[in-house]
């Protein structure tokens, strides 16, 4: 007989209730044997309390000496904790089929007429409890399906053929601030377009027509939403759609920010060109406007110049013998001042200059360079007769000819004119290569400078001594200075006040890019 | 005509006219000399309008002493003006400038004067000036040309 094998008893309990003993240890036997855990009971009232206990399944006899069995079963869907309970009646034969009726009204699950076959028992028996088990496995799952579509974060809404809504989340009731019971039933489309005023919804086939996914972004008020509308599929037709409503907002306003950003660095390269070139433009015109500015001064600051000087020379020359030694002195005056002041011009022009010319590096025969500066300071009246010895064997230097020149003859011509009086100037150039460097020094015997003096001797227009007794106009060292910079070298000055000067400057070696010759 | 000599000085400084005229006088220097004051007015005598359609008044010049800043037309105008005409292709040309600078210097070279002079501040010197000047008139030598070698200024501290 299957009852034995075959699918377990898994363990059920089952409450068996009959007043006739011996049909109750025949259910016992018989529902044991079948696997299950089998208790009893012989009254109604006892089956009440005992149903308590939670049993998977109650076999209740339909005629019980106390309380009814209809009534018993009827008790037992009526109170919560037991309504899921299945109940198996069992009665006796020559039983009427509106007993039946009557008592599967009452709530029983199932109804067996004695006499009652074992087989048929256990079978009946299972097919309850499958059923039970079924109904709870689709409560639950309809439980967490119903927390789940809660949670989620998103607008959800189902609605049927027709485009009515049928069931929506928590979430589309915030979306709307709308209850349940004011949805359900709604058009969704209508209600969307009329009250939401949502943009595009007309895209959207809201009857079961649609049998695509169709999704847009559309703007709901101030947000932006991403409206995904999928068919349901139910079994072989189409029941109705299912519409997700995903709040983009932030997400919008993010690739906007992006958008706008990488368009404004796009913006921002192409013009970078035009900028670069309109700025270059404009240092241009403001060079060009120094240029002019310069020029300017070259000739009219002279021309008056030259009528001062000319003017005091004839007067001197073809007047003098009218003037006394007074007069004479007047004119000479005029004379000095003009030169001073033509030689100041030549200095400034000279110094400007020196920001814009171009200047050609290469390898210079240092002592030759020096040698000729010397020379083109013989004739320069200011200059005391001096006495000029160069180091043999002096390094050579990359720099520009022209610059490096002038810098060896401002250097020079200082070295000669500051000299107590009385004194002759003695002025040695040494040279000294260290590494990739020269340093060139000029020293002198003259009359040295301060150390709190010795950082400004460099800058425009700065005469430590008395105008009157050294000539100049302030600006050779600060050309010296400057013609330094622009070969990429410098230059100091180590003194002593009353013990001469050594003036140095340092240029990169020219033996290096001679192959390493020293 | 072409084989008297004419100097047109155009130069807008009066001083430096008298001075120049007076460096002549003092050198014995007899040249010819006429003078306008401004880069238009040069265009005009060179040209032989206005004014200057009188040769007897004002002959034809043979020689140009020209500054390069000038009123209303610049020296360089003016050489440029002289460079498009063919009937002065046998005008020759000499700057005197109170401009050291090299890219004048340049400029003028490229358009073809005989020598580029800068006022010295000295009339001494002037008076050597004047007589390079004879020189290149009366015997088509130019006067050496001032170099940017000379410029080793005397700077000092």
């Amino acid at each position: 007989m299957g009852i034995v094998d075959g699918e377990a008893g898994n363990g059920a309990k089952i409450l068996a209730v009959d007043d006739v003993e011996a049909k109750r240890y025949a259910w016992v036997k018989i529902l044991t044997r079948a696997g299950f855990h089998v208790s009893t009971a012989s009254t109604g009232k006892e089956a009440l309390t005992r149903v308590k206990e939670n049993p998977d399944l109650v076999i209740l006899d339909v005629r019980l000496p106390d309380i009814d069995g209809l009534d018993v079963c009827r008790r037992i869907k009526a109170e919560a904790s037991t309504a899921s309970i299945p109940v198996l009646h069992i009665s006796a034969s020559l039983i009427t089929s509106e007993d039946r009726a009557t008592a599967l009204e009452g709530g029983a699950d199932g109804y067996l007429t004695e006499p009652v076959n074992p087989e048929e028992l256990v079978a009946s028996v299972r097919a309850l409890l499958r059923m039970k088990r079924a109904e709870e496995e689709a409560r639950k799952s309809a439980r967490a399906w119903q927390t789940t579509f809660d949670t989620i974060q998103d607008g959800i809404v189902v609605v049927d053929g027709t485009g009515t809504i049928t069931r929506c989340n928590e979430a589309f009731l915030a979306l709307t601030k709308r209850a349940m019971a004011g949805l359900v039933g709604t058009n969704l489309r209508r209600m969307l377009a009329n009250e939401f005023k949502l943009e595009g919804i007309e895209q959207f086939d809201c009857s079961s027509r649609g049998r695509e996914r169709h999704s847009a972004e559309l703007r709901w008020g101030d947000r932006w939403i991403r409206l995904t509308c999928d068919p349901v599929s139910n079994g072989a037709s189409m029941g109705g759609l299912i519409f997700i409503f995903s709040d983009v907002t932030v997400r919008r306003a993010a690739e906007e920010e992006a958008r706008e950003g990488k368009e404004q660095l796009r913006h921002m390269n192409s013009t970078l060109e035009d900028r670069v070139f309109e700025r270059t433009e404009r240092l241009q015109t403001a060079v060009r406007e120094l240029e002019a500015f310069t020029y300017t001064i070259a000739h009219d600051l002279r021309a008056p110049l030259r009528a001062m000087h000319r003017s005091s020379e004839i007067l001197l020359e073809e007047y003098g013998p009218k003037l006394d030694g007074e007069g004479q002195d007047f004119a000479r005056r005029i004379i000095a001042g003009a030169e001073k002041m033509d030689a100041l011009i030549d200095d400034l022009l000279e110094y400007s200059r020196l920001a814009q010319s171009k200047i050609r590096l290469q390898p210079l025969p240092t002592a030759q360079v020096i040698e000729e500066a010397r020379q083109s300071l013989l004739s320069d009246a200011f200059l005391r007769p001096s006495e000029v010895v160069l180091d043999p064997g002096l390094p050579e230097v990359i720099g520009d000819r022209i610059l490096f020149q002038q810098v060896v003859s401002n250097l020079l011509s200082n070295a000669m004119k500051f000299v107590q009086a009385g004194k002759t100037p003695h002025i040695r150039v040494t040279g000294e290569r260290q590494g990739d460097v020269v340093t060139l020094s000029v020293i002198d015997n003259g009359i040295g400078i301060p150390q709190e003096s010795q950082s400004r001797v460099f800058q425009v227009f700065e005469r430590l001594e008395n105008a009157q007794d050294y000539p100049g106009t302030g600006i050779g060292l600060a050309i010296v200075r400057r013609a330094m910079e622009r070969m990429g070298g410098d230059c100091g000055v180590e003194s002593e006040a009353g013990q001469g000067s050594r003036f140095w400057v340092r240029l990169p070696s020219a033996a290096r890019t001679n192959g390493g010759r020293s | 005509m072409s084989e008297t000599p004419c100097l047109l000085l155009v130069e807008d400084d009066e001083s430096d006219v008298l001075f120049l005229k007076r460096a002549f006088a003092k050198t014995g220097v007899k040249i010819p000399l006429q003078v306008v004051e401004n880069g238009r007015k040069a265009i005009e005598y060179l040209a032989g309008n206005g004014p200057y359609w009188d040769r007897t008044r004002y002959p034809a010049a043979t020689h140009l002493l020209l500054d390069l800043k000038l009123p209303e037309k610049s020296g360089f105008e003016v050489l440029g003006w002289i460079r498009s005409q063919t009937g002065l292709k046998n005008l020759r040309v000499v700057i005197l400038t109170s401009s050291a600078e090299e890219s004048d210097i340049q400029r003028a070279s490229q358009l073809g004067v005989d020598s580029y002079l800068v006022k010295p501040i000295h009339f001494t010197l002037l008076l050597e000036t004047a007589k390079a000047i004879d020189e290149w008139v009366r015997n088509g030598r130019a006067p050496e040309s001032y170099s940017p070698s000379q410029t080793i200024s005397r700077s000092d501290l």
